[in-house]
């Protein structure tokens, strides 16, 4: 099986479903452009390259670049969508969703509840997000629990290559809008990701360790840091579950609540703020429904309730650090009650 | 007397390991079955023990470093074995150790081109050095040739073995035209002259079984012996509600479940074997390649036939099955004609070359060792 970054994955999987259906279109700034094109052609491909080729191969009618509006952008996908085709939209950076959250959240994500069945909106949305590359507070957040909170998104958070193309699949192929997220930090990962075209099932999440000391549930690109701090706490004798859910919505509770039975220990790593943050629904979720399995209290991981610093030093200490996850394992271990 | 500790090969799809740690320290004493190493894959983390004892003169590979499986990583020696013998031997090994596209091609999965443009995914296990006749291993209804993991490195040891992946299945090619037996069949054929494999011994398990008696009756002088585990095809009724069941199970959990009614005991499925054959069942035609075998294959009698037809070959015909198989009634197969050896084993399912492999392994072994003297 070949060994291929995340990038490549959605770039397969983009380039995939554009052959398998004439339907699919994409639509964001500078998607356009890639490899094998002619002057400007050859410069994008999207900011980081992820639909790099694209355009030599499908055309301008589609993948389309944009002028700078968000608005635009999201209303069009969502128009499109509606009568018919299935837009791949791109919101270059997931902070921008200030300027387009209404046709997001008030008109793509209610269109086929408040039709009563009869519009379908196939749209995928998809944005960059995530801290660690000192972009700044205004191009390094994580806002998927805004997404998560409304009905009628479903909200995909891959963290490796092989869901990266698994899921895109699906998204494209599912006929309710999807907002589908890609942190900055992983596309240059690699992993084994089959040549075949295949799908993910939203709502279920993957165990990436197994363990019957702790469950840690990790998202996104915490899902690699909490392994990391696993591999220390392997070191240290306890054995930790790791769980990465890789949708937020629907998300995979009965998974989470299975893991927290076994080890009755639970430590969330989200590298969101904490207030009104997946970390927390996910403790609110298993409190509710786990009460009686639970050794100790629930313990959150997140980023401090601030922006992301553009200071690489203050960054660094902003984002969930394997030490963080490691302490917290062993403070839910180590909990007494008095 | 000086032993190399060498990267292992664990499962059929390893192809290099990191160390995560060693356990024992350079001088330590080293019994038979200690854990030596810890050694990290793409898919699991695992202790390697050691399979001699000695000292544990050298500690070559660090933690963090990748080696290809085959690569030199330790030393063990007795305590009498010089220094100077010991740098000998490393500098001399790396020389030999096989790099990691050496290693694929002695034996890491392949694949084979058919005329009609399907492929089929192989794996090759032993090198044949010994001048046995080979074995050829098929596997059953959504499986692969990863069935055969424990028993392949085990027959290798007499003679060189080969696993095929059945069409719509594993690596190979998931377009099918009808899925009848007879097109599995010309696909394993087509496979086996490409191998240019024409004198073997052969082994099935469930609709594997079947394909491969079918197999033996078209063309008889080409096996040597007949080993069917658990076979489809021979009078046992299908619980077509399993392969309703898998066929329509596409979440990890579900297929969890399913699996389960394969085995005696069904924690034996494990969450790796599931999520494992739930990125098998999620490729594109996947469930439509099974769907057409379930119709056109399994939902036939494929032939009460095979009976009388196995016996009046003139080669030797083993079954094997699980009193607790749950998938295939054994009741038929307990009316084989007496020719026939049976052997049914207690507390094994559907699954008896997993669930029972040293079993198996004896079985086949004695078995194929008789046939190669024929």
């Amino acid at each position: 099986m070949p060994k291929i970054s995340f990038r490549q994955a959605l770039n397969d999987a983009l380039r995939a479903e554009m052959r398998r259906d004439p339907q699919v279109v994409i639509i964001g700034e500078d998607v356009a452009g890639g490899a094998g094109g002619t002057g400007i052609e050859d410069a994008y491909g999207g900011i980081m390259g992820v639909t790099r080729g694209l355009v030599g191969e499908f055309g301008r009618s589609r993948v389309i670049d944009t002028p700078i509006t968000e608005s635009a952008i999201m209303g069009m996908a969502a128009g499109a969508a509606m009568t018919g085709l299935r837009p791949v939209a791109e919101l270059m950076f997931v902070d921008f969703i200030g300027v387009c959250f209404d046709q997001i959240f008030n008109q793509a994500a209610k269109f086929r509840y408040m039709f009563g069945g009869k519009a379908k909106t196939p749209l995928v949305i998809r944005a960059m997000f995530g801290a660690g590359f000192n972009a700044g507070a205004q191009h390094s957040q994580c806002l998927y629990s805004f997404f998560t909170h409304i009905p009628g998104l479903k909200v995909v958070i891959p963290s490796t290559p092989y869901d990266a193309k698994g899921l895109l699949i699906e998204a494209i192929r599912d006929d309710d809008p999807v907002i589908f997220l890609e942190h900055t930090k992983l596309y240059d990962i690699e992993g084994q990701v089959p040549s075949d075209s295949y799908t993910i099932p939203f709502g279920e999440a993957q165990f990436l360790r197994e363990g019957r000391d702790v469950t840690i549930v990790a998202l996104a690109r915490m899902a690699h840091i909490a392994l990391e701090a696993a591999d220390r706490l392997a070191a240290l004798g306890i054995k930790a579950t790791v769980i990465d859910p890789r949708t937020t919505s629907p998300l995979d509770e009965d998974s989470i609540l299975d893991s927290v039975a076994e080890t009755g220990r639970l430590v969330v790593v989200d590298e969101a703020n904490p207030r009104c943050s997946m970390a927390s629904e996910i403790a609110a979720i298993v409190a509710d429904r786990a009460f009686q399995s639970l050794k100790a209290p629930i313990r959150r991981v997140t980023a401090p309730h601030t922006p992301v610093p553009f200071s690489p030093v203050l960054e660094a200490a902003y984002i969930p650090s394997v030490d963080a996850i490691e302490m917290a394992a062993r403070a839910v271990i180590d909990w007494r009650p008095r | 007397m000086i032993t190399p500790i060498l990267m292992p090969t664990w499962g059929l799809t390893m192809e290099e390991g990191t160390i995560v740690q060693w356990l024992v320290d350079e001088g330590a004493e080293i019994v038979i079955g200690m854990d030596l190493v810890e050694i990290e894959t793409t898919k699991i983390a695992n202790v390697l023990e050691s399979q001699q004892a000695g000292i544990l003169r050298r500690r070559i590979a660090r933690p963090g470093e990748t080696y290809a499986c085959g690569q030199l990583i330790g030393v063990l020696a007795d305590s009498e074995t010089g220094d100077a013998a010991i740098e000998t031997f490393v500098g001399g090994f790396a020389g030999q150790a096989a790099t990691s596209e050496e290693v694929e091609e002695m034996g890491g999965p392949g694949h084979l081109d058919l005329p009609d443009g399907r492929t089929i995914r192989y794996l090759t296990v032993g090198d044949g050095d010994d001048g046995n006749l080979p074995a050829v291993f098929i596997h059953g209804f959504g499986g692969d040739l990863a069935s055969w993991q424990f028993n392949l490195p085990v027959i290798a040891q007499d003679r060189k073995t080969y696993a095929l992946d059945l069409p719509g299945h594993g690596g190979s090619s998931k377009d099918l035209k009808i899925g009848s037996l007879s097109e599995l069949v010309s696909g394993v054929v087509d496979a086996l002259a490409l191998l240019q494999l024409e004198n073997f011994h052969l082994v099935g398990h469930s609709l594997g079984g079947a394909v491969a008696a079918a197999i033996a009756i078209a063309a008889p002088d080409c096996v040597a012996t007949l080993s069917l585990i658990a076979p489809v095809g021979f009078g046992s009724e299908i619980d077509m509600s399993y392969v309703k069941d898998f066929i329509a199970a596409q979440r990890t959990r579900d297929l969890q479940r399913c699996l389960g009614r394969l085995f005696h005991d069904p924690a034996a499925v494990s969450r790796q074997m599931a999520d494992d054959m739930a990125q098998y069942k999620r490729l594109d035609g996947v469930p439509q390649a099974l769907q057409k075998i379930a119709d056109n294959c399994l939902s036939l009698e494929i032939g009460d036939d095979h009976l009388r037809q196995i016996s009046a070959l003139p080669l030797s015909v083993m079954v094997v099955w699980g009193k607790d198989d749950a998938i295939l009634s054994p009741e038929a197969l307990l009316t084989l004609p007496a020719d026939i050896t049976r052997h049914e084993l207690d507390e094994v399912g559907h699954m008896p070359q997993m669930e029972a492999a040293s079993q198996i392994n004896d079985l086949l072994k004695a078995h194929m060792t008789k046939g190669d003297c024929v």
